[in-house]
């Protein structure tokens, strides 16, 4: 069954499998699947990918290019449904499995699901043992003090920020943290830079590169950004697009290093002022 | 209610009063009494920090992009004698819009804030000495209005598929970003940015509004003009350049706001007459207005999110403009 109430019935367990969801990609990896992968696309910039042909942006791949590729099961945007990409992979008797990703759950959910159409449920349940773990040990270490507020951008021109109901919202909660746009109207709303000094939050924590690029924080010089205390005490933190702002196994990495990080706010902040300014640094950067 | 003076004071007092409320209004209220207190510094917080950083700059730069538009339209529909003129006529949206998207498509937005400007300048920069270039090719020594436009149209249409061919290879987020910023939005405004769109805005205003003899005499026809004394060619080569400049900075501070360059010299014509002693400075303080208007009404409307500038240009001026053309056909 995929997130559009559909039974995908396989003979046997997928072996040539393509995603257009980069984050779906990555479950199929985790749940050591990655020999199966046929196809990427030019968002899966994993280097232990870069062997596979890519199909372009995941939002028109190439239809052709996937057809030539013989899969036995797709993997499609749930919103896909209706699109010619579905019906047509369908006419030509390819499986499509339609996911849609907004929640941890959402994740537990297609680990299950694809890890029976690929062969691997043993592999499945270890990995969300192990997610489950990992998850649960940030959330059991709480930081002194009320949670820090923390602003999520996940683009910033024109500013976009994670609500409520989404991974990124629940994994500021498990960090220790208080999403200071938790009350907002839309899953993914775009904020307007008033608003955003107007709530000014303990900690912006930004997804503005991709993997291996670097983020000097020069749109921190855009208006409006140097008003945040966030910024003048230096509690930016630059983190990699492509591991946060993706609903899948990185979500317990990015929950552990949010978690870090807001410890270290944490401990400055019980140990005072001097601490505080002691600890004034450029945005940070994780590796 | 007859004379320029009344006129322009009316529309001063309306600029003033838009000025004023959209001061006070947004995220955070700030209540027009204490609008004084808070710039001497005499209140602290995060509403002076809206206040002196994001929404003053921003009303200035709204005040300058309007008028500038709407200047810069009415100086080319008197230039072109074509109803349909506008200030991206000359391809500059166009040219702009291929600088700033090239910009961010490749990835340059997030580290070199000011390169989204310097971008659209140079773009629009390019843009209007092509078809400067093409038209003179093409029209000899005189500079013939109707080459003119045939000129804007087909580099502006050659520009508009270098957009196409630059969004196609964009990713997600650079996307995003060159969508926002061709559907124009004031939301980049500094005091610094300003300071270097004056640069442009102050003298360019004053040489086009001194223009105004020369303008109301060249809407009689070249030859009529040429033979009351002006100088058609110096003339019009002038006009065209100063008007391209200060739609060039426009651009690149505001992005591609439409319509207020095309309506607003056009209901100010229907209200009050086409002489240009008139139409020009009003046509500024009247772009101003609108522009600020839409841009207060772009940024509360959806809250806290914002809306692009542009969109609420078109969607309130247009109606607008139907209803006064309708009008006046009525009568």
């Amino acid at each position: 069954m995929d997130d559009q109430g559909q039974n995908v019935h396989l003979e046997g367990p997928a072996r040539r499998v393509v995603s257009i969801i980069p984050s779906m990609t990555e479950l199929v990896v985790a749940l050591d699947a990655r020999e199966a992968l046929v196809a990427r696309t030019r968002y899966d910039r994993d280097p232990s990918l870069a062997y596979l042909p890519s199909l372009g942006g995941t939002i028109r791949p190439n239809l052709e290019a996937i057809a030539d590729l013989h899969p036995d099961l797709v993997i499609a945007w749930s919103d896909e449904e209706h699109s010619p990409l579905s019906r047509r992979l369908r006419d030509m008797g390819i499986p499509v499995y339609h996911a849609s990703v907004q929640r941890i759950e959402d994740i537990h959910r297609h680990a299950q699901r694809l890890g029976h159409l690929l062969g691997r449920d043993a592999e499945a349940t270890g990995f969300l043992s192990d997610l489950e773990a990992r998850l649960t040990a940030v959330r059991e270490t709480p930081h002194p003090g009320t949670p820090p507020t923390v602003l999520y951008i996940v683009w910033h021109d024109p500013p976009q920020t994670a609500g409520p109901g989404t991974f990124l919202d629940e994994i500021i909660e498990i960090a220790g943290g208080r999403n200071v746009f938790h009350d907002a109207r839309s899953s993914w709303p775009q904020i307007s830079m008033e608003e955003i000094v107007r709530r000014d939050p303990d900690v912006v924590v930004a997804a503005t590169r991709h993997d291996g690029e670097p983020d000097d924080g020069g749109w921190l010089r855009r208006p409006g950004w140097q008003e945040l205390t966030a910024v003048q005490g230096g509690r930016t933190l630059a983190v990699n697009a492509d591991l946060f702002n993706r609903p899948g196994p990185g979500v317990a990495e990015a929950a552990e290093i949010l978690h870090q990080y807001l410890a270290g706010v944490t401990e400055a902040r019980a140990g005072g002022s001097e601490l505080d300014e002691a600890n004034r640094t450029e945005p940070g950067t994780v590796p | 209610m007859t004379g320029v003076a009344p006129r322009l004071g009316t529309l001063l007092v309306l600029l003033t009063g838009t000025a004023l409320v959209s001061v006070s209004i947004g995220a955070a209220r700030i209540p027009v009494l204490e609008i004084i207190p808070a710039l001497l510094g005499q209140i602290e917080g995060t509403s002076r920090s809206i206040l002196v950083h994001l929404r003053l700059p921003r009303v200035v730069l709204a005040i300058g992009v309007g008028g500038a538009l709407a200047l810069a339209g009415t100086t080319f529909q008197a230039l072109l004698r074509n109803p349909l003129a506008e200030p991206y006529v000359l391809g500059i949206s166009g040219g702009a819009a291929v600088g700033a998207v090239g910009v961010l498509v490749a990835g340059l937005g997030a580290r070199l804030p000011w390169a989204v400007p310097l971008g659209a300048f140079v773009g629009a920069l390019l843009a209007m000495f092509l078809v400067l270039r093409v038209a003179r090719a093409a029209g000899g020594s005189r500079l013939d209005s109707r080459v003119l436009i045939l000129a804007g149209v087909v580099v502006g249409a050659f520009f508009n598929a270098v957009i196409l061919l630059l969004l196609s290879i964009a990713d997600v987020e650079s996307f995003r970003s060159a969508i926002f910023w061709m559907m124009g939005n004031l939301s980049g405004a500094t005091w610094s940015g300003n300071a270097l769109l004056a640069l442009y805005i102050l003298p360019g205003t004053a040489l086009l509004l001194a223009l105004a003899r020369p303008f109301d005499l060249l809407a009689r026809g070249e030859d009529v003009a040429f033979h009351l004394g002006v100088r058609v060619e110096r003339t019009k080569l002038l006009a065209y350049v100063v008007a391209s400049l200060l739609v060039a900075a426009a651009v690149a501070f505001a992005g591609v706001i439409g319509f207020v360059g095309l309506i607003v010299p056009h209901a100010l014509r229907l209200l009050w007459g086409p002489g240009h002693r008139l139409l020009l400075p009003a046509s500024f303080l009247a772009g101003a207005a609108f522009l600020l208007m839409a841009d207060t009404v772009a940024r509360v409307v959806i809250a806290p999110a914002e809306l692009p500038t542009g969109v609420i240009t078109a969607l309130a001026g247009v109606p607008l403009f139907v209803f006064l053309l309708v009008r006046r056909g009525v009568q």
